[in-house]
């Protein structure tokens, strides 16, 4: 048997206080689309499943006071379906669009993405560069805030612990001129893990040319999803240009440390898809628009 | 950059198994109500066999397809027809279909001369009746012959196997391997990215040369399926070991082709008879999967100028292709 | 082992079994309530052959924990037409010869129902993204698509 209970919460208040009574036994499953084949397979064990999924306080996609705020039940298809995070999120809407299939995306929950931690989900790859912060609900009734920078450990582990802990909201700032983009490369055109994942979030500054902040993250290039702290502070050396695109892509290259795959492709390859891709999403980055103040759409290098 | 190329690719595939016997018997039965029940070992795997014996059946006997039931595949009750494999069913399994159907035709021709008091060969079965071909206005309706048959005690019954010509192959490979063939050429365009290896397949042209199209719906989907499972083969399917394990053996990572990986397919049917097969039909059902990958793989090295030995072509293997060539004397190719 | 009762709507009845508090959708669909309309193909949400709608929404029955349909409208393959009267996206991939071997239409024909539910007159690169989640591996997608942008066009006459 995978697991002996299976209940299904009214309230968030009802969701802790089962947690609290199993002690370590009981765990929150939201879609289920990668926690149900892990029990099966015996990489989790688990007594008591906790459905938090159908909960309307966990499932929203909204902006308050330049931020955006996202109910972790939120699903990919209803990300992928969002206005507002089309115009102004554009890499968070890829993301959400390139996960598994239509099918997965039904179900599956960026919340459950980002609990479940594998190497490159998309969405967390797009929230990394978004520089996204998650509140989670403790079941002593306390609350905390955690950077995404902080919250993966290792593949499959994050710091938050579904026996006792529940991811309640994803939210990120919004940035003046804000451009962003998804890179995305898999074995196929669907249903598909990525071989690599760039998500690409910039915040420029047009008058003079060059980006206020630049946020890289790439995957799977190391256990965690990475930030390509090198390839972003050459970003902003200098005003935007071909050549600052391409030096930064040689620092997102010099930086990735992809492992040899016999799935995902050797070390060598992956290290050159880091350099293709890091350039060409920045370009497409750069042609789109989004965030906040956002008058004169796309600006060329 | 992305570069664009064409490639076209030839087969001939010798129908059924390689220089054995393999045949395939049928019972064929026309009931008094004037249905029909062929019973056959053949079993429908989804290329339509089924469909496609019933057609052959109702063509024969001149009666309706929705007439027709066919019971297949049961071995408590039908004959052997062999293996679904080879792309033989149609020929040769169609063969044993018609020629039960023509068995049991022989009795209500006999029961119908008897009858119309004409010599047998004069007579033609067609829409349910029986008429002299050199008198139409003689003539009998299949359901009063039925019903002759019925009062004198005779059951039209047919039996009919079908067993390919062909000569088993001597030491030095020599002999009749296969009693016929098909033939196909198919045409592919693809576009490969050359800084991430990537390859799109923009356009399938596919013709196959099928002796005759007892359903052309159905072999054109055969074709279709075929050469995406061509494309598969081509571009992404591949069984990795580690350690003499397979490390890919579900869905996730054995990857076939989904819906946005291949083109639409445009299948070309030629119909060249095949004098042995049943109204002259052979197979279609590897030929269709055998020339997309060279078709691909020539489309690639006419795009590139590389050649590749080896399937499947990644996007791994087109990245380090390209980086060998750079590294030689660009002049030296052959494209 | 404790069941545990399950009530949801399936094709527009309420129904209650009695379940495996492990059961997936598709064990209670194919084993307690006999409909085998949904096909199990890769039993881990890749092939989509056990697509049935959930409030309207493709899903992969196979690894939806069936506890969790509690409450829920489910839609299986059998509750969109008869023999008799088929529904138009069934006629559609009979006529157009979208069924071959018959394994991923049930799932191929509910996730296009679900999409021709939002989008009436789709384009091939939307039916593409629609069904992406549904492989074939025998038909080669090209009579299934004719088929989609058929029973649009039929559903739409309607």
């Amino acid at each position: 048997m995978y697991w002996e209970k299976y209940l299904k919460v009214k309230t968030l208040h009802e969701a802790m206080e089962i947690l609290k009574l199993y002690q370590g036994k009981a765990r929150l499953i939201a879609g289920g689309t990668d926690l149900v084949l892990q029990l099966r397979e015996k990489k989790k064990r688990v007594s008591v499943l906790v459905d938090i999924s159908d909960l309307p306080e966990l499932q929203y996609i909204k902006e308050e006071h330049g931020q955006i705020k996202i109910g972790a039940m939120t699903t990919h298809s209803q990300l992928a379906a969002s206005p507002l995070l089309w115009e102004k999120v554009i890499v968070l809407a890829q993301a959400a669009s390139s996960v598994g299939s239509p099918q997965i995306r039904n179900v599956g929950t960026v919340g459950g993405n980002i609990v479940n931690a594998q190497p490159a989900a998309d969405t967390v790859v797009a929230l990394m560069a978004l520089d996204a912060k998650v509140v989670v609900f403790n079941n002593d009734g306390g609350e905390e805030k955690i950077p995404f920078s902080e919250l993966f450990l290792g593949v499959g582990e994050s710091k938050i612990d579904p026996t006792s802990q529940l991811l309640k909201e994803i939210s990120f700032s919004l940035l003046p001129e804000m451009r962003s983009s998804l890179g995305r490369l898999a074995r196929r055109k669907a249903l598909a893990l990525p071989i690599l994942n760039i998500g690409i979030v910039l915040s420029v500054n047009k008058k003079e040319n060059r980006l206020h902040e630049a946020r890289i993250c790439v995957a799977p290039v190391a256990p965690v999803p990475m930030r390509m702290k090198e390839a972003e502070k050459t970003l902003l050396s200098r005003k935007l240009s071909d050549e600052l695109l391409i030096s930064a892509s040689k620092a997102a290259f010099d930086a990735a440390d992809p492992r040899n795959s016999k799935l995902r492709g050797n070390t060598a390859y992956r290290k050159e898809l880091v350099r293709v891709m890091t350039y060409r999403t920045l370009k497409t980055a750069l042609a789109t628009r989004g965030g906040v103040g956002d008058e004169a759409g796309s600006i060329t290098v | 950059m992305k570069k664009r190329g064409c490639g076209i690719g030839s087969m001939w595939y010798g129908i059924g198994n390689t220089g054995l016997p393999n045949p395939s018997g049928a019972f064929v039965q026309v009931l008094d109500d004037c249905t029909v029940i062929i019973h056959t070992g053949c079993a429908d795997i989804g290329q339509g066999s089924t469909t496609v014996l019933a057609q052959i059946a109702a063509e024969e006997l001149g009666v309706n397809f929705n007439d027709i039931s066919v019971i297949c595949a049961d071995t408590g009750v039908t004959p052997d027809a062999g293996k679904t494999s080879a792309s033989r069913q149609t020929y040769i399994s169609g063969n044993a279909v018609r020629k039960a159907a023509q068995s049991a035709k022989e009795t209500i021709f006999k029961k119908g001369a008897e009858l119309l008091q004409v010599p047998e060969e004069e007579l033609i079965l067609k829409n349910y009746q029986l008429n002299s071909l050199k008198n139409y206005n003689i003539q009998i309706s299949l359901k009063e012959i039925m019903a002759k048959c019925r009062e004198d005690g005779t059951l039209v019954i047919g039996h009919g196997w079908f067993n390919p010509q062909t000569k088993g192959l001597d030491k030095r490979g020599q002999g009749i391997p296969y009693a016929t063939y098909a033939f196909a050429t198919q045409w592919v365009e693809v576009e490969v990215d050359t800084e991430t290896g990537e390859i799109d397949i923009l356009n399938v042209v596919a013709a196959h040369d099928v002796g005759k199209a007892v359903n052309p719906m159905a072999v054109e989907g055969q074709i279709e399926g075929g050469s995406v499972m061509g494309a598969g083969y081509a571009l992404m399917e591949e069984i990795i070991l580690d350690d003499g394990k397979i490390i890919n053996s579900s869905f996730s990572n054995y990857l076939i082709p989904t819906i946005k990986d291949v083109p639409c397919v445009n299948s070309i049917i030629v119909e060249e008879e095949e004098v042995t097969g049943p109204f002259g039909a052979k197979g279609v059902g590897e030929p269709a999967l055998i020339p997309t990958a060279t078709a691909i793989a020539n489309a690639i090295s006419n795009a590139l100028g590389i050649r590749f030995y080896e399937l499947p072509i990644t996007p791994e293997k087109i990245l380090n292709s390209l980086k060998t060539a750079n590294n030689t004397n660009k002049n030296q190719r052959d494209f | 082992m404790k069941l545990e009762v399950l009530q949801f709507e399936l094709n527009a009845r309420k129904v209650s079994v009695r379940v495996k508090p492990d059961a997936t959708l598709l064990d209670v669909l194919r084993e307690d309530l006999d409909l085998t309309g949904a096909k199990r193909g890769c039993g881990e949400g890749e092939c989509g052959a056990c697509t049935v709608l959930i409030d309207g929404m493709p899903v992969d029955s196979c690894i939806y924990p069936a506890l969790k349909a509690a409450g829920k409208n489910i839609e299986t393959i059998e509750g969109l037409g008869t023999e008799d009267n088929l529904h138009p996206v069934q006629k559609a991939f009979l006529d157009e010869g979208a069924v071959q071997c018959g394994f991923c239409t049930p799932g191929m024909i509910l996730t296009t129902t679900a999409l021709l539910a939002k989008n009436q007159s789709p384009s091939e690169e939307e039916v593409k993204v629609a069904l992406s989640g549904n492989l074939c591996r025998c038909t080669g997608y090209t009579k299934i698509i004719n088929a989609v942008k058929v029973a649009a066009r039929n559903i739409n006459k309607l």
